[in-house]
């Protein structure tokens, strides 16, 4: 049996199915969820450092992406794993031209994993967008 | 247009599409399937899984040990009708209990012995599996 998809998979977080995660729940588990779209910027700004909450979870993946008017560009992958009052992770690859991407830094309350996903030497026209994972 | 999903993503084994998946039976691709919940564990634990026949695929292995301790690793398999490889693509934690994973196999059909030591009364391991080939 095959099942034909199209489109964005958005994550719905209650039983209704028709609302799209929303920062601060919990994200269902084995599908890619986009946490963050930040951007473009246009104040001038050089750092972009966002603050996301993603819920309670124990093990997930993470993909950061980055990419300034279409010029510059940068993709992370990482894996983290956290228990009720921490979490680790770890960078299983990058790729890019410019390396704009500072690691996620975690805070934790009651397994519930707050990320800080953040950039530097950005221009106008950077954006930053970040996709969980979660499995457990 | 948008695809709105909910709930654990469970990978069927049959067309009904109403039956969650079992060891011995073929994985759904790229769909992330539970292979193996241990439950609660308190020593060194070892199991095998038949996962099916599938040619190349992602492994996820997690331990968890009463939400204190906690690992995650993530392999990369790949075989053919007699042997697979598989390589770590990265692990995180903050102990070092999961072991590597060792596949067996047999007219393509895997089975994959999951293990992990120095567990604690409370631990316990998930493996995934999202198959491509």
């Amino acid at each position: 049996m095959a099942i034909y998809v199209s489109g964005d998979i958005v994550p719905v977080h209650d039983t209704s199915g028709v609302t799209a995660w929303a920062a601060g729940n919990n994200m269902q588990k084995g599908v890619w969820t986009n946490v963050l779209d930040f951007g473009p910027t246009s104040d001038g700004s050089t750092s972009i450092s966002q603050t996301v909450n993603t819920g309670e979870w124990y093990n997930c993946q993470i993909i950061i992406v980055h990419n300034d008017d279409n010029v510059y560009h940068e993709v992370e992958w990482w894996i983290a794993s956290g228990d009720n009052a921490s979490a680790t992770a770890s960078q299983i690859s990058r790729t890019g031209d410019v390396s704009r991407i500072n690691n996620p830094t975690f805070s934790i309350s009651s397994a519930v994993k707050t990320i800080t996903f953040s950039a530097s030497s950005t221009s106008n026209g950077s954006s930053l967008r970040a996709y969980m994972l979660r499995l457990q | 247009m948008a695809i709105y999903m909910s709930g654990d993503i469970i990978g069927v084994n049959d067309a009904s599409g109403r039956t969650s998946y079992n060891p011995g039976q073929q994985i759904p691709k790229f769909c992330w399937t539970k292979v193996h919940d241990s439950g609660t564990l308190s020593s060194d634990y070892s199991v095998d899984v038949s996962t099916g026949e599938w040619y190349g695929a992602f492994i996820a292995i997690t331990h968890n040990d009463d939400n204190v301790n906690y690992d995650n690793d993530l392999w990369f398999g790949s075989g053919d009708y007699y042997a697979v490889s598989v390589v770590q693509l990265g692990r995180t934690g903050d102990v070092d209990r999961i072991s590597d994973p060792t596949v067996a196999t047999s007219s393509g059909v895997r089975t994959i012995t999951f293990a992990a030591t120095g567990l604690t009364a409370g631990s316990s391991i998930r493996c995934y599996l999202m198959r491509f080939r």
